[in-house]
């Protein structure tokens, strides 16, 4: 899920994104919105072409944060279309987030295929610890870097919703915990993944699948890619210094003198 | 003297140096290490598990809808991967095996539609537990916590990811309900039934479901819980 300041229920990413030329005409089209978004009942407009405006039934899916509408008869090709999404508002919040718009066009060939997608092929983490400015803490959390494989679809790679999966570590002992569905990103940017620690040490393990614009999805969550955290707090004892300059070695060169410092005080404190 | 004085140090560099690479073998200082060695995570283990490399009964990868003897038997009864009989075709399940032969794994199985939303997809051999809105809390709720000072009455912000709640934060004065039972019983579990008699989503700081857990959050948490 991404993080919108202090929780905002603004919009994320829309599937088809604006400016696909590529979209199927059976497509159903989609927009992301922030965790704390809800939906109650407001307009998504569909803009035809030749300007006329549909006000579309839309559901939302509350696990995902994602509302959808799906055109009642098979879009025509060509374009321009453009799709309103709203602005909708927070659980807790009563002003409305960001909304948003996308324009496509259409191509004639319909999506009947499944996407194919390589999966999740590498990772690699880091610890962010911070202080939250919405919480007034200090919010510690593993980043996972997941490098993704190839993907396609005959409906167009721009039009593929990402889904992850946490299959290994302690919040997916049982079963694989779904962790982020956005938007695919740009082919060769990996995908980034915030877990709280308790949920990310160990050793922890991603899989992904991409999702088309008519829910079918690639056989891809075979493929896991694996790391080996470790749990703060780390072992600091020899850093004096910034380690970008001077690192271990200088590090302990500092805490050398100390010793050789204090060793040479108490000398001459001797009578 | 002067001579004299480079012998501590000398003991010390020893003795830092034991101790450093005592820690490195223990694994320890793993950031501070990374940093100067190497970006973290990108260690060997950091590959990618394809299943498909794995001998297919391999105990940890053992799906969830077999069960778990009859795995074992499986992983004695196959010592070896040459002694494998040959592929027999059987309708692909969600078990991380090639079922049908076709060199695929878990291929074009559908997802299962969650009551409450969102689908359950085969990954790695099972199928993931239903999603869920957020992990921990929606971002932009709070919930009520008990300070053990001044007014014992305070509120924890969910992070903006909803993946964590902050620290308690004191509340200035406590909701006029249970001012009397605040300045009285202090923080206290009658002060936790106040909040949650009175509407509020509380920590289950004094436990009175009994349950064992004194962080879940009791009360009327709509809005604050990730269940839809």
């Amino acid at each position: 899920m991404g993080a919108t300041p202090c929780g905002q229920p603004d919009l994320v990413d829309m599937v088809p994104p604006d400016g696909a030329a590529d979209v199927p005409p059976n497509a159903k089209l989609a927009a992301h919105y922030a965790a704390s978004a809800d939906y109650l009942g407001e307009a998504v407009v569909l803009v035809l072409p030749d300007g006329e405006e549909q006000t579309l039934p839309a559901t939302f899916d509350a696990t995902e944060v994602r509302l959808s509408i799906a055109p009642p008869t098979p879009l025509a090709p060509g374009g321009p279309y453009v799709v309103r999404w709203p602005s909708l508002r927070g659980l807790n919040a009563t002003a409305p987030g960001k909304g948003g718009q996308a324009t496509f066009s259409v191509v004639a060939t319909p999506d009947s295929t499944a996407p194919t997608f390589d999966g999740v092929v590498a990772a690699s983490w880091d610890l962010d610890r911070s202080t939250n400015d919405c919480t007034n803490s200090i919010e510690e959390r593993f980043s996972f870097d997941l490098e993704l494989g190839i993907a396609g679809d005959d409906g167009g790679r721009d039009d593929l919703t990402l889904l992850l999966f946490q299959t290994s570590g302690p919040a997916a002992n049982d079963a694989a915990v779904q962790v982020l569905a956005r938007a695919l990103p740009p082919a060769g940017e990996s995908a980034r993944v915030e877990l709280p620690t308790g949920d990310a040490v160990g050793r922890i393990c991603f899989a992904g699948l991409v999702r088309d614009t008519t829910d079918k999805v690639s056989s891809s969550a075979d493929r896991q890619a694996c790391v080996e955290t470790t749990a703060p707090p780390f072992f600091r004892g020899c850093e004096l210094g910034p380690t970008g300059r001077s690192g271990p070695v200088g590090s302990m060169l500092g805490l050398l003198a100390i010793v050789w410092a204090a060793r040479r005080r108490r000398d001459r404190s001797r009578p | 003297m002067r001579g004299t004085a480079l012998s501590p140090g000398s003991t010390s560099l020893a003795l830092c140096s034991a101790l450093f690479a005592t820690l490195v073998a223990a694994g320890c200082g793993r950031t501070s290490l990374d940093q100067a060695f190497g970006t973290p995570g990108t260690d060997a283990a950091s590959t990618a598990d394809r299943p498909a490399d794995r001998p297919p009964d391999h105990r940890a990868d053992r799906p969830i809808d077999r069960p778990a003897d009859a795995a074992v038997d499986i992983a004695v009864d196959r010592p070896v991967d040459h002694a494998l009989p040959s592929c027999v075709p059987q309708p692909e399940i969600c078990n991380g095996v090639d079922d049908n032969c076709n060199g695929a794994v878990d291929e074009n199985l559908p997802a299962i539609p969650c009551p409450n939303g969102g689908f359950q997809y085969c990954v790695a051999g099972r199928y993931s537990d239903c999603p869920q809105r957020c992990e921990v809390c929606v971002p932009g709720s709070a919930r009520t916590c008990f300070t053990s000072f001044c007014t014992y009455w305070g509120t924890q912000p969910c992070a903006p990811d909803g993946r964590s709640f902050g620290a308690c934060q004191e509340a200035k004065s406590v909701p006029p309900e249970c001012e009397a039972i605040a300045k009285s019983m202090q923080r206290s579990a009658a002060l936790e039934q106040c909040c949650l008699d009175n509407g509020y989503c509380c920590v289950d700081t004094f436990d009175l479901d009994n349950d064992g857990d004194h962080n879940e959050m009791l009360g009327n948490c709509e809005a604050v819980s990730c269940v839809p």
